[in-house]
């Protein structure tokens, strides 16, 4: 028997705006890109207003690591992954919209644990140190939570991906 | 679990995974999902799946495994391994 026309091209596919990138590759763009704005956010906390050349490498080396994963995430916001991601249902299949609600999914609790930690681990220092967040720690908090909630769920798409063709 | 004998009628009609998926509008990965029971359709998928194989619903999924292909056609199932001379 031969099976019937098909009734209308699919439109599932992401358009040529987006970077087709390979798994390995989105991968080690989100390894990259939270790993450097963790690393960078962690460096922040060594430095001080005093002036000396280790200040100076040090901020040299936080400016780059926040310029990698700041690229890093754009490139992987602009990717295939972060099509399915981020696309209306009416865009992508059924098995693609349960995976995305999945990393969706996924990323809200991972992100919701983080500040919990946050809150905790401030909370403890407080109590025991006499230590407060100031402005400029908070402000390099939520700059690396917006990141980290913009990237995570195409992230978490690129490591659950198989890799299995059609 | 849900069993199905998608792969079985694909190649029957002669259709690629990539094909197939253009006739029921998904990703040609899902069909692969589907073939191995990695994912199950949703009612409409499954009901579009057993349109284009022009076949019944209950011919492409059942909820018990399907038999064994040899066992439909009344051959005689093959040997367990180590029996054989």
């Amino acid at each position: 028997m031969n099976a019937p026309a098909p009734s209308k091209a699919p439109s599932k596919t992401p358009g040529k705006a987006y970077l087709n990138f390979s798994r390995t590759t989105a991968r080690a763009l989100s390894v990259g890109a939270l790993g450097s704005l963790s690393l960078w956010f962690a460096l922040k906390f060594l430095l001080t207003e005093e002036p000396g050349p280790q200040q100076a490498v040090l901020q040299i080396a936080a400016g780059v690591l926040s310029l990698a994963g700041m690229m890093a995430s754009v490139l992987l916001f602009l990717s295939t992954y972060s099509f399915r991601a981020n696309a209306p249902d009416a865009q992508i299949d059924e098995r693609e919209v349960t995976e995305r609600n999945r990393a969706y999914f996924r990323a809200y609790q991972t992100l919701v644990f983080v500040l919990l930690l946050a809150y905790i681990v401030a909370e403890v220092l407080e109590k025991a140190l006499g230590w407060v967040p100031t402005r400029g720690v908070i402000a390099n908090f939520l700059t690396l939570l917006i990141f980290a909630a913009l990237t995570l769920p195409a992230a978490i798409l690129a490591w659950w991906d198989t890799g299995e063709e059609g | 679990m849900i069993s199905n004998r998608i792969q079985i009628f694909r190649t029957d009609r002669g259709l690629s995974r990539k094909e197939l998926a253009a006739l029921v509008e998904v990703n040609p990965q899902t069909v692969g999902f589907l073939e191995r029971g990695s994912y199950t359709p949703s009612v409409e998928l499954a009901l579009q799946l057993a349109r284009v194989f022009g076949v019944s619903v209950e011919a492409v999924f059942s909820l018990e495994p399907f038999p064994p292909l040899a066992a439909q056609i009344g051959a005689p199932a093959s040997p367990p391994k180590g029996d054989t001379p």
